[in-house]
């Protein structure tokens, strides 16, 4: 009798360990992508934010969007938001309870960009009545930001008109880049524009 | 005499009991075998949409459109051996692109939503993964 209850409690023991032990590992790679899909709504509220919309609102949209594909509950416990020349940033804490798994998660985002001017050179150009301007551009954020090279973009007023165009630049580095770009003479000030690979766009004013 | 009898019926309840012990566990034994592969193939379909977004790939790829591009990113990701069909849909639902993988016979297949949000797009990308 003893005998077969041992045999039975191994059986148990040998097929009934890996099946607990995969749940773990399987929840990773499904987390890992939650993750991402969490931070790329936050990231988009913001672009939705900077562009004039409600971040919240926007953020309340994703996330029902995302809530309609899986089995979850996301209550926003906190965020912020900051619109400032030369820098915005959004974060986010979100509680997640997962009915998949039985369990609550507590995700913390952060989606940034920032820029300084570290140096910036005015010289005669080889084109009449224009200043060449050469400037160095720290651009940070967080830990995305820099994946792939961001756009600039220059916009001054002259003559009554509004000019905007891609600055040349090359990149330097950590997040430096050598911006390059021809200005009017009597053009004293210009808008200087940054745009991540997410659309987060970043503005600064400057007066020469 | 009697209480030899009595021993005996407490035997062959518990004997009954390991019996039927056993019968339960065996279904939770197959069906432990069949989650063992889903949840594998779900692993290996999250871990492509998710290495291939770690570095921006799919969301930029995804909103540019660049369908053949994006088909031949998530393809390394999958094992030999294993099928994939790639789908995406727009905000309302609607079928943009789709993937379909030749091989038709399948024992199981899972399904793994990935809902971009991604510079003002919302776009449904589902990695269909078989064996």
């Amino acid at each position: 009798m003893f005998a077969v209850l041992y045999v039975a409690l191994i059986y148990q023991l040998v097929y009934f360990t890996p099946y607990y032990g995969i749940g773990v590992d399987v929840s990773s790679n499904y987390i890992q992508a939650l993750n991402l899909m969490f931070k790329r709504s936050i990231c988009d509220a913001l672009v939705f934010h900077v562009d004039g919309g409600e971040f919240i609102k926007r953020l309340n949209l994703n996330l029902h969007d995302i809530m309609d594909f899986y089995p979850l509950i996301i209550e926003l416990s906190s965020y912020n938001v900051i619109l400032k020349d030369g820098y915005v940033g959004a974060s986010a804490t979100l509680q997640v309870y997962d009915f998949k798994y039985r369990c609550k998660y507590t995700f913390s985002y952060n989606c940034s960009l920032g820029f300084k001017i570290m140096n910036i050179t005015l010289s005669n150009s080889y084109v009449p009545v224009f200043n060449d301007v050469k400037m160095v551009v720290e651009v940070f954020g967080d830990s995305e930001v820099l994946l792939k090279p961001p756009v600039f973009i220059v916009s001054y007023i002259y003559n009554g008109g509004t000019f905007t165009f891609n600055p040349d630049y090359e990149s330097l580095m950590d997040g430096r880049y050598m911006v390059h770009f021809v200005i009017p003479l009597n053009v004293h000030a210009f808008t200087f524009s940054v745009i991540d690979w997410r659309g987060v766009k970043c503005i600064g004013l400057f007066k020469l | 005499m009697a209480d030899r009898g009595f021993s005996r019926i407490i035997e062959v309840l518990l004997a009954m009991l390991i019996i039927s012990y056993f019968s339960m566990t065996i279904p939770i034994i197959i069906n432990y075998n069949y989650s063992m592969d889903y949840f594998h193939l779900q692993s290996i379909a999250f871990n492509a949409l998710y290495t291939l977004d770690s570095s921006g790939d799919l969301s930029v790829i995804v909103y540019n459109g660049d369908w053949s591009l994006l088909v031949s990113y998530i393809k390394p990701l999958i094992p030999q051996g294993l099928n994939f069909n790639l789908l995406v849909y727009d905000d309302n639902h609607n079928l943009i692109f789709s993937y379909i993988s030749n091989s038709k016979s399948f024992n199981f297949m899972v399904n793994t939503p990935f809902i971009l949000k991604f510079r003002g797009v919302t776009r449904i990308i589902v990695l269909q993964v078989w064996m």
